[in-house]
């Protein structure tokens, strides 16, 4: 049988497995969501090449075509949470994954073999998601293009380049799904008594420059070495989505340090917690990257509302009604940020799940010596908010850097609004993602007892 | 506990019950999982000091014995009293406070928490109870030497053999100077000699201190060492025999 055939053959035996099809649901659900995003980009986009003849009923943001790059960025900007998300995803179930794997690899399946069943099982929830994007982005041009009234419309009717969009993006998605799945697998080594153990890849020693990087990055800005004077809309959005990147990649690392500081914190709890975060920095260090980018795009945010209202004061009669305006770009923005944080909040909960049910046995032990309920939430308590909040207000700090010298904020105007907008944007960053982890450790109570229970000391 | 961990000594493992005492008492347990039934009405007393073997083939219910003796699962018929407390009028916390403080338990391939060294593996059930870190890891780490295992003490279970966890999960099991010790197949993981060695250790430990031990095994060499051993088959103790 050749190893396509047998990729086949296992990832049909594992569609039975509800651990699989949740988790081909989920992933359908990321690319779907993600893969909607991109074609409300490409509308947005496609108004560049139509002119102005079809933007009568759209709101300003999108008519006005010097505006209308800033939301075909943020439409970017909220795939990558979706993106996070199907990452963590593909992760999900992996402890049995790759014990499976490890089983086949036991038998005699090759490194390519495993690559294409993980490929195989990837590739087909990338494209129902694909299919699914379709309907989807009807369903958000009708919230947010059909059902506002004229003049508040976000996205322009969908027409034949979003069809001829959604046409690319099925084959895309499913050839990107697939690439990742099978980048993401790793195969458990399977001692003889038949007792596997997962492979954890540690960290590139190399990559601990990328958050020193995003610093000198913010510094250099901050200091108009970049993009002060000579600010171009491409070169501002070209540092945005490098920050993104770099943010993303800082996510591990400041978990490590996270794992670090709670290991020697006093109490049992936090040292389980640090010792974990330290043993794994990869499943939520990709949550705390996409929380430190949602917390960079919360203090670039509260930071330009905080110049916009110092410039107000000083200026009111060159506002008028324009205020308005303003206010609403940047209110839809933070909504855009909410919204994203709702989406990393859902990866930190598959994160922490997938974490809780590797570590059930360990957990199982902890309870037979002694641990009480309380002592075991804790510890995911405390892994969650390492794993959000040093991550969303470091990002929020960075944002309010970042803007205040884009936007010439200081120095000009007035500094109240600008400087409360520091603690402000901390201050939200922070409490929303002490919320989202705290929602996170309740939806995951359920998990946590039953990895708690004595049917878990005889877990694999 | 915390005056053994003041003056940084391994405390004594017993006896704080009167020789002759009942450590555990199971009358009429009976447990299923979901349409398997485990246990069929099994009675068993531990006397302060005895060293009890619970023998019988795979799947006999032997471990859910140990688990419901222990209080990590809470028995669906008749009643469990350890120590004096009947553990059916207990809720999780406090059986888990009990366990923690009057109670060792060794499983099979060790089951140490993977991402604590073996210092922190032992020192884990005091710093549970609140013990003072520093404190703790130096009883942890006499405990260590105490059972040959010193050597890796600032290692993380992966990096240790098998009989290592095990001597590792023995010194957890005694460092908070428990009146009673359960074992659920403490040598299945191990070489005849090693399993010997964990054995003598393991016994020699419980009994110089005067503390109770159930040692569930289905190697009758191992159940042979026990002062006393009740077989158990498909859920019914079909046989006790007084060894020594």
């Amino acid at each position: 049988m050749s190893g396509r055939a047998v990729a086949r053959r296992v990832a049909g035996a594992v569609r039975a497995d509800p651990a699989e099809r949740r988790r081909v649901r989920l992933l359908t659900t990321a690319a779907a969501g993600g893969g909607a995003f991109v074609l409300g980009g490409v509308s947005v986009l496609a108004l560049y090449a139509t002119g102005e003849r079809d933007v009568a009923d759209l709101a300003p943001y999108v008519a006005q075509s010097g505006l209308r790059g800033g939301v075909v960025l943020g439409a970017v900007l909220l795939v990558v949470p979706f993106a996070v998300f199907a990452v963590q995803v593909l992760r999900l179930g992996s402890a049995a994954r790759e014990r499976r794997l490890g089983a086949l690899s036991l038998h005699g399946a090759t490194a390519a073999d495993l690559r294409r069943i993980a490929a195989t099982e990837g590739g087909r929830p990338g494209m129902y998601g694909g299919l699914l994007a379709g309907p989807v982005y009807l369903a958000l041009w009708v919230l947010l293009g059909a059902l506002p009234p004229p003049g508040y419309r976000m996205l322009p009717d969908p027409g034949p380049v979003v069809l001829v969009s959604w046409l690319v993006l099925v084959p895309a998605l499913t050839l990107s799904a697939a690439v990742t799945a099978a980048g993401v697998v790793r195969a458990a080594s399977v001692d003889p008594l038949g007792r596997s153990r997962r492979a954890v890849r540690p960290l590139s020693r190399a990559a601990r420059v990328v958050p020193v990087v995003l610093v000198v990055l913010v510094a250099a800005d901050a200091g108009g070495l970049l993009t002060r004077d000579q600010g171009s809309g491409a070169l501002v959005a070209c540092l945005m989505l490098l920050l993104i990147a770099l943010a993303l990649a800082s996510g591990p690392w400041l978990v490590v340090l996270a794992g670090r500081v709670d290991v020697r914190r006093r109490g049992i709890a936090s040292l389980i917690a640090g010792r974990r975060l330290l043993a794994d920095p990869r499943t939520l260090g990709r949550v705390a990257g996409v929380l430190l980018a949602i917390g960079l795009a919360t203090g670039i945010a509260v930071g330009g509302l905080g110049t916009l209202l110092d410039d107000f004061v000083l200026r009111p009669e060159q506002y008028g009604e324009d205020l308005l305006f303003y206010v609403g770009g940047y209110l839809a923005a933070l909504a855009g940020i909410g919204f994203a944080l709702v989406v990393a909040s859902l990866s930190l909960v598959v994160g922490a799940g997938e974490q809780i049910l590797d570590s059930r046995r360990p957990t199982a032990v902890l309870v037979a010596l002694g641990a009480s309920t309380d002592d075991v939430r804790q510890v995911l308590r405390r892994q969650l908010t390492a794993a959000a909040v040093a991550p969303g207000t470091a990002g929020a700090a960075l944002g309010w850097v970042l803007w205040t010298v884009l936007a010439n904020g200081l120095g000009e105007s007035s500094l109240w609004f600008s400087l409360a907008a520091l603690p402000a944007a901390v201050l939200v960053a922070g409490a929303a993602a002490v919320l989202g982890a705290t929602l996170a450790a309740r939806l995951l109570r359920t998990a946590l007892a039953e990895a708690a229970s004595v049917e878990s000391l005889r877990a694999a | 506990m915390s005056e053994h961990i003041d003056d940084h000594r391994p405390p004594p493992i017993g006896p704080r019950t009167a020789a002759g005492d009942t450590v555990l008492t199971v009358t009429g347990v009976q447990h299923a999982y979901r349409r398997t039934v485990a246990l069929r009405g099994v009675d068993l007393t531990v006397a302060a000091g005895e060293v009890v073997a619970v023998s019988g083939p795979s799947g006999c219910g032997k471990s859910t014995l140990l688990h419901v003796a222990s209080g990590l699962l809470v028995a669906q018929a008749g009643q469990v009293s350890l120590l004096g407390h009947d553990l059916t009028r207990l809720d999780a916390d406090r059986r888990a406070r009990l366990r923690r403080r009057e109670v060792g338990i060794v499983l099979q391939f060790g089951q140490l928490v993977p991402e604590l060294t073996a210092r922190d593996n032992v020192a884990l059930p005091l710093l549970l109870d609140g013990a003072e870190p520093a404190g703790a890891g130096r009883l942890a780490e006499e405990w260590l030497a105490r059972c040959g295992a010193d050597d890796v003490a600032g290692a993380v279970p992966p990096e240790m053999s098998g009989g290592q966890a095990q001597r590792v999960a023995v010194a957890r099991a005694l460092v908070t100077g428990p009146r009673l010790v359960f074992a659920d197949e403490p040598t299945g993981s191990l070489d005849s000699m090693g399993g010997k060695q964990l054995l003598t250790l393991l016994l020699d430990a419980v009994r110089e201190g005067g503390a109770s031990l159930v040692l569930v095994t289905h190697d009758n060499t191992v159940a042979a060492k026990a002062d006393r051993e009740v077989r158990l088959v498909d859920g019914v103790v079909t046989s006790h025999t007084v060894l020594r």
